[in-house]
């Protein structure tokens, strides 16, 4: 590039994937570097929060009121109670099997005769790079984890938490062997803070997390949701 | 108008599932968020549309709006303004309309809203005034109308890659502005 000797490239690159004037290609090629390398992701945070400035002068407009009602609506919870999962399926045996039916093709990995799963979350990294499929059975104590896609990097792990319901510090659920297709031993204990919890891949040195808290990136998370 | 500590506090709870604390972070920041949109998109529809999508993704990513290490209302307007962008660009424009008036009927600032510290919000109107006019406007039309490289050098008469290292150079300098 002709102007390569007088402007830094990584920091022209990280301003433009902010101002997305990179082409799909470069743009591609850029979160790929992003999910690597910390110090550009550094960059692109950095430019993010410069040219927030920039919209930060625009008038500010009360938007419709239809707005917030239905934010209100697609955030309500489920007309039946997750709490009362248990009782409510022996109220409604049809339902459920048209949910279990519905489960089982989204996700016929996870079926098995002695598995079946009342939680269940996807993670699925930015980059789409990384996607894992868990599920937890607390009748039997399993917790089924499939890697579709993504590998840990060269000399690392990757290693599953769980953060409970208003708690803040993630508890460890183990390390992902290689395996793309694994059952976790999960104790009692730390299985109950799974039902309204959320679940979480770092990346780790070997072994796993050295503290007991993640140490690498996160690199996703999603709410278990009560099957 | 809330605090800065008081948006933190919302968000940490909405990363929690919490639906009321949700509210009061919509109601405190729609309004800032809802004229981010209307400027990327230019319509009233297209924004209400943009600005549902902007807060489910709050909702869904608070959790995560720690590690970016970002204030709270740049958090909110990095999300606001690239969902805005990515639908402008979903519709297959690029930009192009840069000079089209607002219209914006309602479009009073509204005292209650919450903003990013207005220091540095001045800090970087007064970096961007160092640079050429033209070149200021350029940076402005990419970040707000969602310009691509193309548009810019139509509009200003230069080859793409002439845009490209003018564009670079105006970005260096602004970073060397705002960190004096």
């Amino acid at each position: 590039m002709s102007d390569a000797q007088d402007i830094p490239e990584d920091e022209a690159l990280a301003a433009e994937y902010v101002l997305r004037l990179l082409d799909a290609e470069a743009a591609t090629a850029f979160e790929r570097r992003l999910a690597q390398e910390p110090a550009l992701r550094a960059r692109v945070l950095d430019w993010e929060a410069r040219l927030a400035g920039l919209a930060d002068d625009l008038p500010a407009t009360a938007p419709p009121a239809r707005v917030k009602t239905a934010l209100m609506a697609d955030i309500a919870p489920p007309a039946r109670s997750a709490r009362g999962g248990r009782l409510w399926r022996w109220l409604v045996p049809s339902a459920l099997a048209a949910i279990v039916a519905v489960f089982l093709v989204v996700s016929p990995v996870l079926r098995g005769p002695a598995f079946d799963p009342a939680f269940h979350a996807t993670l699925a990294s930015a980059d789409g790079a990384l996607l894992i499929e868990a599920g937890y059975d607390p009748d039997n104590a399993l917790f089924k984890v499939l890697r579709p896609e993504g590998d840990p990097r060269p000399g690392r792990v990757l290693e599953l938490w769980v953060i409970a319901e208003g708690a803040d510090a993630p508890v460890s659920l183990g390390v992902l062997p290689d395996a793309r297709d694994t059952f976790l031993d999960i104790p009692p204990e730390i299985g109950a803070l799974i039902d309204g919890g959320t679940l979480a891949v770092s990346d780790e040195p070997e072994g796993g997390s050295p503290t007991g808290a993640p140490t690498g990136d996160i690199l996703a998370t999603d709410e278990f949701f009560d099957i | 108008m809330l605090d800065r500590q008081e948006i933190e506090d919302l968000i940490a709870r909405v990363g929690l599932g919490d639906r009321d604390a949700f509210s009061r972070l919509y109601d405190a920041t729609s309004a800032k968020l809802f004229g981010v949109c209307l400027r990327v998109l230019k319509s009233r529809a297209e924004a209400e549309d943009a600005l549902q999508e902007v807060f489910l993704r709050v909702w869904n990513k608070a959790d995560t709006y720690a590690v970016t290490g970002h204030s709270p209302m740049t958090w909110l307007i990095t999300v606001a303004r690239n969902l805005s962008i990515d639908r402008l660009r979903a519709a297959g424009r690029r930009g192009d309309e840069l000079d089209e008036a607002l219209d914006l009927p309602d479009g009073r600032p509204t005292p209650e809203a919450a903003s990013i510290a207005a220091s540095e919000t001045r800090r970087i109107t007064a970096c961007l005034a160092e640079l050429p006019q033209e070149r200021a406007e350029a940076v402005t039309a990419a970040y707000l109308d969602g310009a691509t490289y193309q548009t810019l050098a139509d509009r200003y008469e230069v080859p793409l890659n002439t845009m490209r290292t003018w564009l670079r150079r105006s970005l260096l300098k602004l970073k060397e502005c705002l960190s004096r």
